[in-house]
């Protein structure tokens, strides 16, 4: 029995993410199978973010001349804006993209130049960038460090079924023809199973079955995953599924997994199999077995890594996911849907276990990072963990998530999980309003968490809170005062991650909405695959006012936050980067002082001549790039959209844009590459005349002395503000006394 | 730097600025000053990340 196992596209690379290690470990203990892991994800971001590939996206992108023909129009609608604002970075950076993407994948994954903060800068740009000349190949398609989305929508299975096979729009048909299905024909597996948590593996994931299927359809398809929880019932009931996949695994899969093998294998009937939907090909009915309480985690083996491309993650160190506990011990939030869909029920691996798994995979892996996949640190745990990992000398730094437990995380349970290499951790916090807190049943007290935060972060622990908006019956003054509390406190708050609220049909709240309120849900009548529904409450904020407030959040947490502000990309850049960095640091104050705020470069003597530094790229362009750039991404701000759906817009959406928003007249503007930084300026023709004019025979004061009388002063500002962006350089050579 | 070498305006600055209507001198300078606009701003698209993206995974 040869079984392999699949991660689809697209989560994030900057780790492996636990569900195949899991799975593996579990099969390889209990079965005879031989089983074969394949992380589609990172391999096909690696494929994608290569010099061969974006040579390709740059040339079909290029074939169009589209630039050109934007930068000639009269005006430009909003949708040409969309596509004037694509074409023209890519005309800019295309090539030094190409050239720059094997040395910036290098350096995420080289230690000594990762930890350059400037060069990690220059990489996390240049891969972003790398995806967005990827994209563009594929437009509307976006492919990003963060998502997938398409024109399709993955709440409409009509949708989803024309993605998988419009290879105008969903690359990783073309990807899984060449660089996947060789692999599993040579495999040549009786079961692949693939593993879909997220939305946005939806299409990748039915394309690969797709693919499958023509390939061999006597293979047994079966899909699993946190995703099901939510969709896999409805899926079912799509005709056209059944011609991808043969089964469906709903809850953890590690034991349905391994009688699927045995079902394949002849040796068990499909219908003993418990929590798996599949199709009886006899009648064509569907059939959804029943569940089976979930099994006890401390049973099974450690996960197990073996076949994972280990190497190919843009880290520079591995981090490894370890689930200690599965579920929540708390359980009782009323917008959270995790405890009806991970278990069910709230499971501990044991601290000895735990010690073991982490030694196990130290020695295997020789990585002392690890990144404790749990919805909760429970407080025996936090008490118990951090003395076995010492007196075990695992010697590791970790990090995870836990509620604001006030009286079981006292000052030296904090201390002990600093020592322990506890860097990070990361608390449900939502509001600082009492009420609200009451109405959510957080059963945490807003003051005596804060008082929480900042023992937790006096003991060298960087702290992450997570906030939510728009609560039903939160009125714009408690999420003000949210607001305000954060502000106040910014010193102990590294990082917030700030949402609006959804409401996901799988929660409390959605079963209880009178009582918050929600007089109206809105269901897309096209959406069978739908989750998270827009509504009206009668109380509180109404949603577009939600999102004003949550834009308010984002406004002032980029302004005070050293994490959000300028252009850090540690957070940017997802789990691991952040941690990896606090790790090597020891804590947040090393790394805010030597990195995060280091002193920038002196400023340029303004006795010398000054000259614009080598390896900048400009284009001058007919429209401003800016003006462009700003009404994009205020229209984009102020939509309300589900996160659960695409945030692209629809074509219907282009048509209503391009109707109410004002065609931009043309006004020239200059775009400058900093192939050294990876960063793009758009510069006012005054300004990229100032640039022009640094050309190493002047000072700074003489250059301002080119320009009118009247704005010398303004022509000297801009001179320094090139200095500061590091795109002008002393010309020593040439001092004036 | 010699006198000669620098630009008229900067001497006439120095001078007191030369025999015009000083008021209507200044509306035009105001008025020049107004469409010269040194700005330079990043330009990267959705340069600043979605907080909600970064959540989810």
């Amino acid at each position: 029995m040869k079984v392999s196992l699949v991660f689809p596209p697209q989560g994030h690379f900057t780790q492996p993410y636990l569900s195949l290690p899991s799975l593996a470990a579990y099969l390889r203990a209990e079965t005879d199978a031989e089983v074969s892991l394949i992380d589609a994800n990172i391999e096909s971001y690696d494929h994608f973010l290569s010099r061969e590939r974006l040579a390709l996206s740059l040339e079909r992108v290029r074939a169009g001349d589209r630039l050109r023909e934007l930068d000639a129009r009269p005006r430009l609608s909003f949708s040409e804006m969309a596509s004037f604002q694509r074409f023209s970075e890519i005309d800019l950076i295309g090539e030094s993209v190409v050239e720059g993407i094997e040395e910036a994948k290098r350096v995420l994954r080289t230690p000594e130049l990762f930890y350059d903060y400037e060069r990690y800068l220059w990489a996390g740009r240049t891969v972003e960038q790398g995806l967005r000349l990827f994209s563009a190949e594929f437009a509307p398609t976006v492919l990003s460090a963060h998502g997938f989305v398409t024109r399709y929508r993955v709440e409409r299975s009509d949708e989803v079924v024309a993605a998988i096979s419009d290879e105008a729009a969903n690359p990783y048909i073309a990807y899984f023809r060449d660089h996947v299905m060789p692999r599993l024909e040579r495999e040549d597996p009786d079961l692949v199973g693939i593993s879909v948590t997220f939305a946005s593996q939806a299409i990748p994931a039915l394309t690969l079955a797709r693919a499958i299927k023509a390939w061999k359809p006597g293979v047994h398809v079966t899909v699993g995953g946190g995703l099901l929880a939510y969709v896999g019932d409805k899926l079912a009931r799509r005709d056209e599924l059944w011609g991808l996949i043969d089964s469906m695994v709903l809850l953890e899969g590690e034991r349905p997994l391994a009688e699927l093998t045995e079902a394949v294998a002849g040796r068990r009937e499909l219908a003993d199999v418990a929590n798996v939907i599949f199709r009886d090909d006899a009648t064509g009915e569907v059939i959804t077995n029943p569940q089976r309480d979930p099994l006890d985690i401390k049973t099974l083996p450690t996960p197990d890594f073996d076949g994972m491309p280990l190497e190919k993650y843009l880290s520079p160190e591995l981090v490894l996911p370890l689930a200690i506990t599965r579920g929540c011990y708390w359980g009782k939030c009323v917008f959270c849907t995790l405890y009806t869909v991970i278990g069910p029920g709230y499971r501990g691996r044991g601290i000895e276990q735990t010690v073991a798994d982490i030694r196990a995979l130290k020695e295997k892996y020789g990585t002392r990072h690890f990144y404790m996949v749990i919805e909760d640190l429970p407080p025996n745990m936090a008490k118990a963990l951090p003395d076995a990992i010492l007196e075990a000398e695992l010697d590791i730094d970790w990090w995870c998530d836990a509620r604001l437990e006030h009286e079981a995380f006292t000052q030296e349970v904090c201390e002990r999980l600093y020592e322990s290499g506890c860097r990070r951790m990361a608390f449900g916090y939502e509001s600082a309003s009492e009420r609200v807190l009451e109405a959510m049943c957080k059963g945490i007290d807003p003051q005596k968490s804060m008082e929480l935060v900042h023992r937790v972060r006096n003991v060298g622990i960087s702290v992450t809170l997570y906030v939510m908006v728009g609560f039903p019956t939160e009125t714009l003054e408690e999420a003000r005062q949210t607001l305000a509390t954060l502000m106040e406190n910014r010193e102990a708050i590294q990082e917030v991650s700030v949402r609006v609220f959804y409401l996901d049909e799988t929660s409390e709240i959605f079963r209880r909405r009178e009582e918050f309120d929600i007089a109206e849900i809105y269901p897309d009548p096209e959406a069978d695959l739908q989750v998270y529904y827009d509504f009206r409450t009668t109380s509180g904020m109404t949603r577009v006012e939600a999102r004003r407030a949550y834009l308010e959040f984002t406004e002032a947490l980029r302004s005070h936050f050293p994490v959000f502000q300028n252009t850090n990309m540690l957070y940017h850049e997802l789990k691991s980067h952040y941690f990896l960095y606090l790790a090597r640091f020891e804590g947040w104050d090393e790394l805010r002082a030597k990195v995060l705020e280091a002193p920038a470069g002196g400023a340029l003597a303004e006795s010398n001549t000054v000259r614009r530094r080598g390896g900048l790229i400009r284009r001058e362009l007919s429209f401003d790039r800016s003006e462009i750039d700003h009404v994009l991404g205020r229209t984009d701000s102020e939509a309300v959209r589900p996160r659960y759906q695409s945030d692209i817009w629809t074509a219907e959406d282009l048509r209503t844009l391009d109707r109410e928003t004002e065609a931009l007249s043309p006004q020239p503007s200059t775009l400058v590459y900093d192939a050294a930084t990876g960063e793009v300026h758009c510069f006012s023709p005054a300004a990229a005349e100032v640039l022009e004019r640094c050309d190493g025979t002047l000072t700074p004061a003489q250059v301002a002395d080119q320009f009118p009388r009247e704005v010398r002063a303004d022509a000297m500002e801009c001179v320094r503000a090139l200095g500061s962006l590091g795109l002008l350089e002393p010309n020593t050579e040439e001092v004036v006394s | 730097m010699k006198d000669e070498e620098r630009k008229p305006d900067e001497q006439e600055a120095e001078a007191g600025g030369p025999e015009r209507s000083g008021a209507l001198e200044s509306d035009e300078a105001a008025a020049r000053a107004k469409r010269v606009v040194f700005k330079i701003v990043p330009a990267n698209p959705k340069n600043t990340f979605n907080f909600e993206d970064v959540a989810d995974k």
